[in-house]
């Protein structure tokens, strides 16, 4: 579809005003009145123009850290996306951000990602959500499109493919757009890859790919257009390569010296602002004077924004701490008590069947969950709410928690399943650098309600590789909520607060707990709310999942010689219920920290230190860390049982607990 | 304007001055080169963000930090 002419004026304004951006931006920086890393979008202005043009205000676009283009384009405006990327208080993400994680969902930016490739993926999930909008499918002449923009260089990554995979897959509406500007950082295309053109890999998803001259606003406006009628026809996704170049290379301060001066001096003699003003020129759309006027006009535009947000307030001292997380709900989730006991594995399904039964908003995605799962913990989901709701993804761990996150900005309220807690390594950039960070680097803006369930298959001689505790990996990371649960009550309240919450929180699935039967009398279970699973005086075990039950049974143990055990469940790390800690330990004088994880760098090195730090002069002894061995899990059971922490080194920690000091 | 030792890459925190490339007390437009600057990383060519007479702040082979005055360039009507 051809721009009329106000679409083509629209456009030349667009490309003005990113260019007295982009020169205003490198001014500041060399005068050295702000110091930022600077990643200059000069040259690609004409990709952004036609595809802004192109989109509806409504529509989603996830861009990277070369992205002012794209923002400036899509609406965003100039006062706060300036003040963002110079740190000021009045910035998209109050300072938080930074130039590389510009957001403003009013205008449907809903990412910008300093990670090469990761937006893929979260683009996918932001078109399913799209498609869920306004009910069931939504109205498909209405629905959104998402595109998702990055460079060549995001093409040889693997959130690349795993997103592509998917979006044909399910058919998403969304526009995979690849400005290639003939770099991947500082490495040329013809070194990154042997593919003559990025639109050629299209193929090998089934949907369709195109190349266009990305230097010119009007070819790309007409193939977004197009690619975006069929998105919203339902027809799926398009690869859109956009050919351009960086002309000021990598980043502020690149000499560009691994680039020959010849393709440089013809890449200026081809840039799209002189090109399109001769056009619009020699087509009678726009006369020299007037673009002279626009020109003059953006660059007064952006010199004025510029001095007051340079003479803004930087962020209060009290952000720091702020927008980490969001408070989570003290009330919990209720729900009616079930008759007679049932197995943590059926209390999981309960709390995934009613929140699903009382939120539309809630999903689930994973490998063969729609049948059943690999531990029967998904079964008759898909029956019961519709496939649409419960879907199966490729093996693509990177796919499936990025469009989790995805969906999670567009609405929803997503629950993946991470098959094994040891895979978390494919996704741990969707979960940490992404779903972790995006509420505090937008400064509240955009919070990621999603939660992801994984299993530990530790004493079920399964091997290293499908046998980690691994939450300390995750309680390292400032923004995820980590919750484990021992009993099926626990497992039902904390799954349902988990989805109702406003953060990215992480589940964990032991499965040789899953047939573990217990009452579920429906009452709620908030985050970060410890349990005393059994009271005592003398001695506190500080643990959480199945090793609670190793607890109580040590307990009771030491019940026949007179020892009064309490053993304190946490059920959430984080957020971590420091009081009850405090209070046990505070009133027993001894801890024994016990968890299913390798001691070294474990959870319980921060229970004890922080129980050690609050309670130096109560404490009779120090205290102990139980936990596994420091070594891979072994397969041989015997082996295996060696390395776990089982009653017995837990119970011989507790002796030599209870004979220290007093 | 006063013109200030500018930061170039995430890693930089001084530079020497290598070499001043317009003359003291000249009059420089707009984009025209005025210093050069060395880190341990790699030497850049700094432009005059404004037009004006040049005045000299910083001394060549000296180390600045980012953010340290090197030079200002006066009043910019001219060209």
């Amino acid at each position: 579809m051809k721009p009329g002419n106000e679409t083509l004026r629209k456009m030349f304004e667009t490309m003005a005003l990113v260019v007295a951006c982009d020169e205003a931006l490198r001014d500041v920086i060399s005068s050295g009145a702000a110091t930022m890393s600077y990643y200059s979008p000069r040259g690609q202005e004409a990709v952004a123009a036609g595809v802004g043009a192109a989109l509806r205000p409504d529509d989603y676009l996830v861009t990277t850290y070369r992205g002012m283009h794209d923002q400036i384009a899509k609406g965003v405006p100039l006062r706060p996306l300036l003040a963002e990327m110079l740190g000021r208080a009045e910035g998209t993400g109050k300072g938080k951000g930074g130039p590389m994680h510009v957001v403003w969902p009013d205008a449907g930016l809903m990412l910008t990602t300093g990670v090469v490739g990761s937006g893929l993926p979260i683009a996918a999930g932001l078109a399913w959500a799209a498609t869920r909008a306004g009910g069931e499918g939504g109205d498909a002449g209405e629905r959104r499109v998402t595109v998702a923009s990055f460079g060549d260089g995001a093409s040889n990554i693997g959130a690349f493919h795993e997103a592509c995979n998917l979006a044909a897959l399910w058919q998403l509406p969304v526009l995979f757009l690849c400005q290639n500007n003939g770099y991947g950082e500082h490495t040329a295309f013809a070194r990154h890859q042997r593919t003559a053109h990025v639109a050629d890999r299209a193929v090998a998803y089934g949907m369709p790919g195109v190349t266009v001259d990305g230097n010119d606003p009007v070819a790309v406006y007409e193939a977004v257009r197009d690619a975006a009628d069929r998105a919203r026809a339902g027809e799926g996704p398009t690869l859109v390569e956009a050919v351009t170049y960086r002309l000021f290379g990598h980043v502020f301060g690149d000499r560009m010296t691994y680039v020959d001066p010849a393709e440089l001096e013809q890449a200026w003699e081809h840039e799209p602002m002189a090109r399109f003003r001769r056009r619009l020129a020699e087509e009678g759309v726009l006369g020299a004077d007037e673009a002279a006027a626009a020109e003059a006009r953006a660059a007064a535009e952006v010199a004025v924004v510029l001095r007051d947000v340079l003479a803004g307030p930087e962020p209060d001292d009290d952000e720091v701490g702020r927008d980490v997380v969001g408070p989570s709900d003290p009330a919990g989730v209720p729900a009616p008590a079930v008759e007679g006991p049932i197995s943590v594995r059926a209390a999981i399904t309960l709390a995934l069947d009613q929140a699903m039964a009382a939120d539309d908003r809630v999903v689930l995605l994973g490998e063969d969950i729609a049948e059943s799962g690999v531990f029967g913990v998904t079964k008759g989901l898909a029956t019961a709410h519709g496939a649409d709701r419960v879907r199966d993804t490729p093996i693509s761990e990177q796919a499936i928690v990025g469009a989790a996150v995805g969906a999670a900005l567009g609405g929803l309220r997503p629950v993946a399943e991470v098959m094994f807690m040891d895979f978390l390594g494919f996704c741990l950039d969707q979960l940490a650098n992404h779903a972790a960070k995006l509420r505090y680097m937008s400064g509240g803006r955009t919070p990621v309600p999603m939660v992801l369930r994984t299993a530990v298959g530790g004493g079920l001689q399964v091997g290293a590789q499908h046998s980690q505790m691994l939450e300390a990996w995750l309680t390292h990371v400032p923004g995820l909520k980590v919750v484990v649960p021992s009993t099926p009550a626990d497992a039902r309240g904390l799954l349902a607060s988990c989805i109702a919450d406003d953060d990215p929180c992480v589940f964990v699935e032991q499965v040789t707990l899953l047939s573990r039967k217990g009452v579920v009398d429906g009452a709620p279970v908030p985050l970060g709310v410890a349990d005393v699973k059994r009271e005592g005086t003398d001695v506190t075990v500080v643990t959480y999942g199945r090793q609670v039950h190793d607890a109580l049974a040590v307990a009771d143990s030491l019940a026949g010689r007179g020892i009064e055990v309490e053993v304190l469940d946490l059920r959430t790390l984080v957020p971590l219920d420091e009081e009850a800690v405090l209070a046990s330990v505070g009133r027993t004088r001894r801890a024994v920290v016990l968890h299913e994880a390798v001691v070294t760098g474990g959870f319980g090195a921060e229970l004890a230190a922080g129980i050690s730090e609050a309670l130096f002069g109560t404490l009779l002894a120090p205290v102990l860390r139980v936990g596994a061995l420091p070594a891979p899990l072994p397969y041989a059971g015997r082996l295996e049982r060696l390395a776990l922490p089982g009653p017995e080194r837990l119970l011989e920690a507790l002796e030599w607990v209870l004979a220290s000091g007093g | 304007m006063l013109l200030r030792l500018p930061k170039m890459g995430m890693e930089m925190t001084e530079a020497v001055l290598a070499r001043w490339i317009a003359p003291d007390g000249a009059l420089v437009s707009k984009g025209e080169l005025l210093y050069e600057m060395e880190t341990d990383k790699v030497t850049n060519e700094i432009a005059s963000p404004v037009a004006g007479r040049l005045r000299r702040i910083a001394e060549e082979g000296a180390t600045y930090q980012v953010g340290d005055p090197v030079a200002e360039v006066v009043g910019d009507d001219v060209s």
